[in-house]
């Protein structure tokens, strides 16, 4: 599977844009945006979602996911994921966004945790609260970055572990999983290094209580470190095969126990 | 405590100016403000957000980066603070950036930098965001027909310079040598991939004006008209080496 991003699709020309509708005939293709701005307090951008809508025919996307964040306001851009504040407000705001978003769009609609640089002071919703609140009531699915949990756990003390206890039982649909690095006291998810040692743990965490059948490993700079990347995809791989032969072991201990006579 | 909206405008502004991110004071009064805990981090955010656009910028202008050399970042910091970010294309960031360096007075830079930039962001433009042409093509017999109808290229860009930078991509020289209204044209070649030269060569002022006038379509017997005052070619040798387009 290949996860692309659909802004620089929308960002590209007609050939770089043909390269990226090829993929299809080569990958089942999923598609991640960067550029919506679901939490900027006004309406949707519709002109955006057309455009969006159009890019996930053309490549083919399996389902579409977004951030639980806001990128900019009308005239400035930041082009950074931003925290919102935790209330029931703005709770009822994205829901009713992504209920609309979803209505429109031909796939389904994931949406992805953030890092929370940012802590609004008027907060009254425990972080995994607020994305399971804003993800049922909008009817969108989880995609879990298990390197955000890592980096608010690190930056915030938010328990990855505890935020994961909090998600229903198959909501996460797909995880993402990516390196950072730490910067002047914060650790940064910069998605271009290698993925640090502690997430491990974390993915495997995710992978016994959700298994979410897809995770893809986000690298978006250091592209030519080949052989750091292809560490990551062999480590990531050898844990979904470890989880995998402890669950056929306890299928089959299960199997047992239950074939025996009583 | 003001709305959301509001919230998020003051954060966008404060975050997107260096001059205030770096200072702690104004963030711990934007903080409580806009009620917002540790307001120290507000500093790293601004810093990220920074940081991104900058790599934008870089990626465009790598030249024009590395001249500015040590000062590139207090350059920045300056057109930062002028500039707020409008868009999230790297095109957009970099030609923002260039008109700074066109209109600011207090960079310390060698006086050819803005050619340097002017040249970038034109190749960057052919590379990587112009289409390949898509001709509808008529075959050139002995003379096109009248009223076909024809256009300068999409692939072409044309731009003038006061130094001779070109020398800074394609062969020795630094690039300070002035070299007064030079008017250059970039053409993309179809097939060519992203990354690699445009053809760039010089135009005379008056074919360079006429085939700046030539941006939409017109029948090939008005364009004629028009380069009859010019002694260079015709437009079929203006198709030949890729400046303009034809369809029936």
């Amino acid at each position: 599977m290949l996860e692309v991003n659909i802004d620089h699709y929308l960002a590209g020309n007609l050939e770089q844009r043909a390269r990226l509708e090829g993929l299809k005939d080569h990958f089942p293709i999923v598609a991640h945006g960067v550029g919506l701005s679901l939490g900027t307090d006004g309406p949707l951008n519709y002109a955006y979602i057309d455009d969006v809508i159009d890019a996930l025919e053309r490549i083919g996307a399996t389902w579409y996911s977004e951030h639980l964040a806001w990128t900019g306001v009308p005239g400035c851009e930041l082009a950074t994921l931003l925290s919102l504040p935790r209330t029931q407000a703005v709770v009822e705001e994205l829901a009713g966004k992504i209920q609309t978003l979803r209505s429109l769009l031909p796939v389904p609609f994931y949406l992805e945790n953030i890092v929370d640089y940012l802590e609004f002071a008027d907060s009254v919703i425990e972080p995994s609260e607020f994305f399971t609140m804003v993800c049922e009531r909008g009817g969108a699915g989880i995609l879990l970055d298990a390197e955000n949990l890592y980096t608010n756990e690190l930056n915030n003390q938010v328990a990855a572990r505890d935020f994961v206890n909090q998600l229903a039982p198959g909501s996460v649909k797909a995880m993402h999983v990516a390196g950072g690095v730490r910067n002047k006291g914060l650790f940064v998810d910069d998605h271009g290094h290698a993925v640090p040692d502690a997430v491990l743990p974390i993915v495997k965490y995710i992978c016994e209580r959700q298994w979410p059948g897809v995770i893809i490993l986000e690298r978006d700079s250091r592209l030519d470190a080949e052989a750091e990347i292809a560490h990551d995809i062999h480590r990531i791989a050898a844990l979904v095969e470890q989880i995998n032969r402890q669950a056929e072991a306890q299928n089959s201990a299960n199997a047992y126990a239950h074939a025996e006579p009583s | 405590m003001p709305s959301l909206l509001e919230r998020q405008q003051r954060l966008a502004e404060f975050l997107s100016d260096p001059k205030q991110y770096n200072n702690a004071a104004e963030a711990e009064r934007l903080a409580r403000e806009l009620d917002i805990a540790a307001g120290a981090r507000l500093g790293a955010a601004g810093t990220m957000a920074a940081n991104k656009r900058l790599g934008k910028i870089h990626a465009v202008l790598p030249k024009t980066m590395e001249i500015l050399g040590p000062g590139a970042r207090h350059v920045f910091d300056g057109f930062a603070h002028h500039y707020p970010p409008t868009s999230i294309s790297r095109a957009d960031n970099a030609h923002q950036f260039m008109e700074y360096l066109e209109q600011a007075e207090d960079i310390e830079a060698p006086e050819y930098i803005l050619d340097v930039a002017k040249f970038e962001i034109t190749r960057w433009r052919i590379i990587v965001m112009f289409d390949p042409a898509i001709m509808v093509g008529i075959p050139i017999a002995d003379s096109l027909p009248s009223t076909a109808l024809v256009r300068r290229a999409p692939p072409v860009a044309l731009i003038v310079l006061d130094h001779d930078v070109r020398c800074l991509f394609e062969g020795d020289g630094d690039g300070s040598r002035q070299e007064p209204d030079r008017r250059l044209v970039y053409i993309a070649m179809s097939g060519q991939g992203e990354g690699l030269p445009p053809r760039v060569f010089e135009l005379d002022a008056c074919l360079y004006d006429a085939v700046g006038r030539m941006e939409g379509w017109k029948t090939a017997a008005s364009w004629s008209k028009e380069f009859a005052t010019i002694e260079v070619p015709d437009i079929e040798a203006l198709h030949s080496i890729g400046l303009i387009e034809f369809k029936s």
